[in-house]
């Protein structure tokens, strides 16, 4: 399980994150939402030990992240960034078995091979080994990155329980891959029971596929538990300023949101100090 | 529908690191039957067998000598220089995530430079006793310290709190070499005609001082660097994903960073004191490896070393014996071929750049 | 980098070659004289001179690039580049029984590979000094077994070297020379003392317009007011570098010199004024009948 606690960050003096908390077990897909400058890449990155909190500790497993050796670590948890940007061109399946770093000279280079393979199919870009990853179309590159990620934590049989940290995976795209990704990142929660901490900018998707919605605003936590009762319209106003309403279709199980076009207050968020 | 990658798959497999190795032995074969001096094929043969099996064919000390110890260190000298520039050029191409990048840049050549100059300038005066105990190893020293020390001095510039950042590595470089730039031509102006002469001979390049003391010191200092570089092809694979997604896959990019630089310092510190300034085979070789191998550093790093080794075998054959009996100068050889070689390039892969 | 490579280029067409040190003579050339010497290379200007002032032209089979002059018969030897950057292969492939070099370029790693290749290098000594030229012909005589060559020479150089003592002689009074040795408007640089062109200026019966450092400086105006020189002397090849005496003129300081005022400029070519081949004694004359015919002098011949 990961544990975040407590969680303050600051940056030139000024707490950009204060007491956050965040907890994510396996086979579990949290979403973690807000408006932009809420601190959500922020704890993303506390979480992923890429920025060491300046208050509250980050444990995954219940070792503190400090404690944990750099390869170890890499084999209990994966993270993918927004955008990676190659500078040379290279062959898809390369990439995807650049993931498998943590285990080199561990395993054969062909069941590397396989392991790269089977995470091109599972986001859906099988067959597509030898493209070249620039020739890609910026939805395909994001799988394809998604895919070594996958490749980082695959194991046959997990010995411990690992977690996938995602950045906004479902930028650009498109609306039906969007929905794809989400089942299968679901997908991936149920079968292979990885933890999941995902930043989501839709509320829609984060309604139907999370199990539970962290939801910040200027640094803060302002709700968390179940997609229902943190995407409320009320919690919506509170967390973005925006005036929407949750309507529930008939047959369906979960409701929709529906955002409305005139702000509560739109320039609420620019005020990022904590006090 | 979906188009597969490699257009040049089958110059891929051609220039395949076996076919290289084939090749780079054959090339050095065949320039130590070439040269100014023109022997036939069976006394080339005999001085080799005289050296390596003892035999006694009774040649003249001339001849053996001629290609024993003249044009055998000569090539070998330019296999090493060669391939130990196009594997350091590849290592910091990586490591800067940028296909422009060259060792020229994190300031090795500017310190060797600045280095070989003082030592040519002072080797008599200030170096006194230190420069009559080395003799002409004095340059050789001298631009080795110097490409190690300015090497460090931008590394040490671009770190703090345990944090190396490879653009102000960059950046440094730059003014790091401006600054090498200034000092080199700052005592070209108050050189005399010989010590001018020497300066320019050895900005130009070559490897025409190579014999068997200088490669051994050379070869170990090129190839347990390049072997350690080599170690290291999976975090530079990772590293072109960007250093955070590289310490998030587990790689220690601080160590990683810190190898990478040392490695390279060494080797292009050893190559330029004992060859001079030999111009774009850091830059050029790396790149037209990555074009048909791809960037994997596995088959990229030890692609480089062979092909690197390989041109300048040819290379430096033109040079002793397109102009014969003079010589051209290597560096100059290197330019001319590489600018206009690397243009096209530029040209013709402007996409993937 | 370019302008390195321009004012090397134009080094090597002055055939400048400036000698530091003397030594004593090696052991090499005192062995007796028993093989005969067929195939020569001169790795220097003045010593190539030499052997064709010794009748040795037709042994030459390979010169070094400061060796210009007779300018006739040397074109037609192969050219080795530099002595510095020899290529020690196709030197050998000329096949030489013995190379000749001068004693300052001893330090060379080439020459060094040359000798250990089994060739027989004879190192040549002097500094500039007007017996130079007869000491080293008596070394390359004593060496290839030559004395009527070398007799022949001696009474030419003593000739000279008489008509040099009557052009001092008749010499009223002892100008201020400064030798300004320019590779374009960029790199100007003035003789000190113990210098070549120092020695050259003494000899014709000057005086060294600077006293206060050796070797070569840069060129500063400060530095021209303080010298004051009479005479500005140049190589031909580089006063046509900076344009001419016009060129040369507009040196900042140099026009207020009282040389630059007068105009007296005296272009001559390198390898003669300096070089200390056969011809220093002539040079010196010339040099010195030049300084007493100004100011007519400047006009470029």
């Amino acid at each position: 399980m990961i544990e975040a606690n407590h969680i303050g960050v600051r940056k030139s003096g000024r707490w950009i994150l204060r007491k956050a908390r965040v907890q994510v077990r396996a086979g579990e897909l949290v979403a973690l939402i807000g408006a932009n400058g809420a601190g959500k890449s922020t704890l993303l990155k506390a979480v992923a030990g890429e920025v060491t909190p300046d208050e509250g500790a980050v444990s995954i497993n219940s070792k503190i992240l400090a404690d944990w050796p750099a390869a170890g670590l890499a084999k209990v948890r994966a993270v993918l960034s927004q955008s990676v940007q190659l500078p040379f061109s290279m062959p898809v399946i390369d990439l995807v078995e650049m993931g498998r770093y943590p285990y080199q000279g561990q395993e054969p280079g062909g069941r590397t091979r396989e392991i790269a393979r089977l995470c091109l199919k599972q986001v859906g870009l099988s067959g597509y080994d030898d493209r070249d990853i620039c020739t890609l179309s910026g939805g395909e590159q994001q799988r394809a990155q998604l895919a070594r990620v996958l490749a980082q934590v695959y194991r046959e049989q997990p010995a411990e329980e690992r977690f996938l940290l995602l950045d906004e995976p479902t930028a650009s795209q498109d609306i039906a891959q969007k929905q794809q990704l989400l089942s299968l990142l679901r997908k991936l929660a149920n079968e292979a029971g990885l933890g999941i901490l995902t930043i989501l900018h839709d509320l829609n998707l984060a309604m139907q596929y999370a199990d539970r919605v962290v939801l910040l605003r200027r640094g803060h936590l302002l709700k968390s538990g179940s997609p229902e009762t943190v995407l409320t319209p009320e919690g919506i106003a509170q967390g973005f300023g925006l005036k929407a309403r949750v309507v529930r279709t008939p047959g369906e199980a979960l409701p929709h949101i529906l955002t409305c076009p005139t702000a509560v207050d739109l320039f609420q968020n620019e005020e990022t100090a904590i006090p | 529908m979906i188009q597969s990658l490699p257009k040049y798959r089958s110059l891929s497999r051609l220039l395949s690191p076996p076919v290289l190795t084939l090749l780079l032995a054959i090339s050095a074969l065949c320039a130590l039957l070439i040269g100014a001096y023109s022997l036939p094929v069976q006394q080339v043969g005999l001085v080799m067998g005289e050296q390596l099996f003892g035999l006694e064919a009774g040649l003249p000390q001339t001849l053996s000598y001629l290609v024993w110890d003249i044009r055998l260190p000569r090539i070998l000298l330019s296999v090493f220089v060669g391939g130990g520039l196009a594997i350091a050029g590849a290592a910091v191409q990586g490591l800067f995530r940028n296909p422009l990048a060259d060792p020229a840049l994190i300031g090795v050549t500017s310190g060797a430079m600045v280095f070989a100059v003082a030592g040519i300038l002072f080797s008599a005066s200030v170096l006194g006793a230190i420069g009559s105990w080395l003799g002409y190893a004095t340059v050789t020293v001298m631009a080795f310290t110097g490409s190690l020390l300015t090497t460090f001095l931008v590394y040490w510039l671009a770190s703090s709190k345990g944090y190396t950042s490879v653009v102000t590595m960059l950046l440094a470089g730059v003014a790091i070499t401006a600054l090498g730039g200034a000092l080199t031509g700052l005592m070209t102006y108050f050189s005399d005609e010989d010590e001018l002469r020497d300066i320019i001979f050895w900005t130009l390049g070559s490897l025409g001082g190579a014999n068997w003391q200088m490669l051994a010191l050379l070869i170990p200092l090129v190839l347990l660097p390049a072997f350690i570089l080599w170690r290291q092809s999976s975090q530079l694979d990772l590293l072109l994903l960007g250093e955070r997604e590289a310490a998030y896959t587990g790689v220690n990019t601080q160590r990683t960073k810190w190898i990478v630089i040392g490695c390279a310092a060494l080797i292009v510190g050893a190559c330029v004191a004992v060859s001079g300034v030999i111009a774009f085979v850091a830059l050029v070789v790396p790149h037209l490896v990555r074009l048909i191998q791809g960037p994997r550093h596995r088959s990229l790093l030890l692609g480089s070393a062979l092909l690197g080794g390989l041109l300048m075998v040819w290379a430096d054959t033109a040079a002793r014996t397109l102009i014969a009996p003079a010589e051209l100068p290597i560096g100059i050889l290197t330019a001319l071929l590489g600018a206009p070689f690397f243009i096209w390039l530029l040209l013709k892969t402007k996409r993937s750049l | 980098m370019n302008r390195f490579l321009i004012h090397f280029l134009g080094i090597l067409t002055l055939g400048l070659s400036l000698n530091a040190c003397q030594n004593a003579p090696s052991a090499t050339e005192q062995a007796t004289q028993e093989a005969s010497y067929e195939r020569l290379v001169s790795l220097s200007g003045s010593v190539t001179e030499l052997l064709y002032e010794l009748e040795q032209g037709d042994k030459i089979v390979g010169v070094d690039v400061t060796s210009t002059y007779p300018a006739e018969q040397v074109t037609q030897v192969p050219k080795l580049g530099h002595v510095r950057q020899l290529n020690v292969e196709a030197l050998l492939s000329l096949q030489p029984d013995l190379v000749l070099a001068e004693r300052t370029d001893e330090a060379s790693a080439a020459l060094q590979q040359l000798e250990a290749a089994g060739v027989e290098v004879l190192w040549l000594d002097g500094s500039f000094t007007l017996d130079k030229p007869l000491a080293q012909a008596e070394q390359i005589g004593k060496k290839l077994g030559l004395n009527e060559e070398l007799e022949s020479l001696r009474k030419t150089y003593e000739a000279d070297k008489a008509r040099l003592q009557q052009a001092r002689q008749a010499m009223e009074e002892t100008p201020t020379v400064l030798f300004i040795y320019a590779r374009g408007k960029g790199s100007l640089m003035v003789a000190g003392k113990n210098t070549a062109a120092s020695a050259m200026i003494e000899l014709a019966g000057g005086q060294n317009a600077v006293q206060s450092f050796e070797g070569f400086r840069a060129l500063s105006a400060e530095g021209l007011m303080e010298a004051q020189p009479e005479v500005l002397l140049l190589f031909d090849s580089g006063l046509q570098s900076l344009g001419g005496v016009e060129g040369l003129l507009q040196i900042p300081g140099l026009a207020q010199t009282p040389a630059g005022q007068q105009g007296h400029i005296i272009g001559m070519d390198g390898l003669y004024l300096l070089g200390f081949t056969p011809r220093a004694a002539r040079a010196a004359v010339d040099l010195s009948e030049r300084l007493q015919a100004l100011p007519d002098a400047y006009t470029l011949n």
